[in-house]
């Protein structure tokens, strides 16, 4: 089923394994290039931002040939954009199939930028020929999307797969009727769930070996997904869209106290998780999904003024990492504090400095112009609707 | 570092990147939180204790940081944990909050406005040498481009300029060129060697933008700063080739791009006056020269490989 050269695959990973176990020690271009030809793949995947470059450049191939395949048939045959829209995503789907087989593009740019062209017309093109349905929609991209995962490996489209399968599930099951209505948080948990044990090691053993960071998608999304369905905030606005069970403001949702729980507690449940089997993904969802508690919890019990929350919430922030700083000088039960990989990429542009210069800045500038002074505090505040 | 290098054997988790994001939102919420604490309490009683609070955790911070660093070096100079990096930020931002809020309050400055952004902007700078840090480098550069009158970082690069002023373009150009200057004798003189990138980054971008802003600005002479145009994009071309850098490779390109398609367009519109097939003729342009930009591309990216 896969695109792709699999040997080439298999080759690619090994590469990455060698050069994993190699890394800490003095890394050469020749031991490099010995690893490269140990494990030879054909595929052209150019540099990163090659990729960038090729992916913005095909988009734009891609919507002036639409701009004149519309322009020459609708003023000349008559045919209408639907058609060709349609004829276009097939046509587009069409050259991702050659330039993945033909030229052995893998990562390129140029593959990246057809499977979404090709996707996305064929989708919207589907919707303007028929009315279709919110739950057929559901269906048309779960479908499409499991399809482009399993072959070209696409980890966005993994991870909308899920989701939209998630919402196909939702929508049929509702329309049982109102017990289905009331107990469909606790349905969606369950199917996460049921997804997340599922496919948590399968995608470590060899049949599915090509699919690994595609199963890495797939854990990440189900446990969002997982605490999304039982979240405070998500079920009453849900519910107030499909249902209009709550309303009016002071009428609260069933079981609302479980609701509450499951926002608490399953963000610290995932961190402890994570922490327990050194296990980075659940961690760091976990830590994600802190954001969206205080959301929640903020959004329905102000009990304090945002900016003395803010304060405090920064205050106990540092304070945390300055107490897990201290603890880890020297690595305790496997954990550091330390960074271990020092090959990151987004370190050669400097983007952690960048993002402090916009977040940081909004209020210096300010606070130095005076005639606005404190104005720019807005741009803090803003940056605080994440909590 | 040096003791996870020498024992490889034993698997260690890290947790390096979750300690620094949680920092840096600490610190963000605490700086932020503070900010709109001020702003609310201006006319208050309040306020001096406000006043004395930040100024303690100014305090607080940079003494913390005195005391912690390395000895200053014109090479690079880790710190020595990712607390401190953070810890310096806030202390960096107190600072500039507590002499914008005297000028507030007390017009410690008077009407000369442009000290009370410039002091600021030489502190940073000097914070951003002494203690290396490049975080609080953008910040400087940001504050200098403030002074001047224009928006640097990426995302109000764009929004927050107004380049419909040739004064703002002129500016800005000027301001790219002081930037690229820094950059340069940041590495001739060895002088914090790894700051280069950073004024090189904002720089090259001021260039390009600028340049392209008096191309649609300045109607009439659009073709002699399409000129200038070129000339920066080969000058760029020559660089990408001497450092291997993809990334200037990438940005000079769709610059360059930008730039020609407005030529083309205006040309095909405006001096040739085509109607319908000036449509269609434009949709070909796009078409031919999207695919050329790719070839060549892709014939960097092979050249630049085997350097």
């Amino acid at each position: 089923m896969i695109a792709y050269n699999k040997i080439w695959l298999d080759n690619l990973s090994n590469r990455e394994k060698s050069i994993n176990d190699f890394y800490p020690h003095i890394f050469t271009d020749i031991q490099k290039e010995n690893i490269e030809n140990q494990y030879p793949a054909g595929f052209y995947s150019p540099n990163f931002f090659v990729r960038i470059g090729l992916f913005i450049l095909t988009f734009i191939i891609a919507g002036f040939s639409l701009g004149l395949l519309s322009l020459l048939f609708i003023s000349n045959v008559g045919y209408s954009f639907n058609f060709i829209l349609l004829f276009f995503g097939l046509v587009s789907y069409g050259l991702l199939e050659f330039f993945v087989q033909f030229k052995n593009h893998y990562q390129s740019g140029v593959d990246d930028a057809l499977l979404w062209i090709s996707a996305i017309s064929i989708v919207v093109s589907l919707n303007l020929l028929l009315a279709i349905t919110l739950s057929l929609n559901a269906l048309l991209i779960c479908v499409l999307s499991v399809y482009f995962s399993v072959r070209f490996l696409d980890k966005i489209m993994t991870a909308i797969a899920i989701a939209a399968f998630m919402a196909l599930v939702f929508l049929l099951y509702i329309k049982a009727g109102s017990f289905a209505k009331a107990t469909s948080p606790f349905v969606l948990m369950m199917i996460a769930s049921l997804i997340y044990f599922y496919t948590k090691n399968k995608f470590q053993e060899n049949n599915y070996k090509h699919y690994y960071s595609n199963g890495i998608v797939i854990k990440i999304t189900s446990l969002l997904l997982i605490y999304f369905a039982g979240n405070y905030f998500v079920v009453r606005e849900m519910s107030n869209r499909f249902f209009n069970l709550a309303s009016k403001v002071n009428v609260n949702i069933p079981f609302a106290w479980v609701f509450w729980i499951f926002t608490i507690a399953i963000p610290i449940l995932y961190i402890w998780w994570g922490l327990k089997k050194k296990d980075i993904f659940t961690l760091r969802t976990g830590l994600l999904l802190i954001a969206a508690m205080v959301f929640t919890v903020r959004y329905y019990h102000s009990v304090l003024p945002l900016e003395i929350a803010m304060l405090l919430g920064g205050i106990i922030l540092i304070s945390i990492s300055y107490a897990v700083t201290k603890y880890l000088v020297l690595p305790k039960n496997g954990f550091t504090a330390t960074n271990i990989d020092t090959r990151n990429k987004q370190s050669k542009l400097n983007i952690e400095s960048l993002i402090i210069a916009e977040t940081f800045s909004n209020n210096t500038n300010a606070a130095a112009h005076d005639t606005n002074f404190g104005g720019g505090s807005g741009g803090g505040a803003g940056a605080s609707g994440q909590f | 570092m040096e003791k996870t290098n020498s024992q490889p054997s034993i698997k260690l988790f890290s947790l390096y990147w979750e300690i620094k994001t949680i920092l840096y939102l600490g610190t963000l919420l605490l700086s932020s939180g503070l900010a709109i604490l001020i702003y609310k309490n201006i006319d208050t009683i309040g306020h001096q204790i406000i006043l004395l609070f930040i100024a303690a955790i100014c305090i607080g911070s940079f003494s913390y940081c005195f005391k912690n660093k390395l000895p200053f070096k014109t090479s690079k100079v880790l710190p020595p944990n990712s607390f401190f990096d953070y810890i310096l930020l806030l202390g960096c931002f107190t600072l500039v909050t507590f002499i914008g809020y005297l000028q507030f309050q007390y017009d410690v400055f008077g009407n000369r406005y442009g000290l009370a952004t410039f002091l600021p902007m030489l502190l940073l700078f000097f914070t951003a040498y002494y203690f290396d840090h490049i975080g609080i480098l953008c910040m400087a550069i940001t504050a200098l481009a403030g002074w001047a009158g224009i928006a640097v970082t990426p995302l109000t690069i764009l929004q927050k300029n107004d380049f419909n002023s040739g004064s703002i373009i002129f500016t800005a150009f000027v301001l790219a060129l002081v930037l690229l200057a820094a950059g340069y004798f940041s590495v001739k003189r060895h002088v914090k060697n790894h700051f280069e990138f950073t004024y090189n980054n904002l720089g090259t971008h001021l260039l390009f933008i600028s340049t392209l802003a008096a191309m649609f600005h300045f109607e009439e002479i659009y073709l002699l700063f399409f000129l200038l145009l070129a000339g920066v994009s080969f000058f760029y071309y020559k660089i990408a080739l001497k450092k291997r850098s993809f990334y200037f490779l990438l940005v000079f390109s769709l610059y360059f791009y930008i730039g020609l398609s407005y030529t083309i367009i205006n040309l095909l519109f405006f001096e040739l006056n085509t109607d319908m097939s000036g449509i269609y003729l434009s949709c070909i342009y796009f078409i031919a020269s999207a695919i050329g930009l790719i070839m060549f591309l892709i014939s960097m990216n092979k050249k630049l490989k085997l350097l």
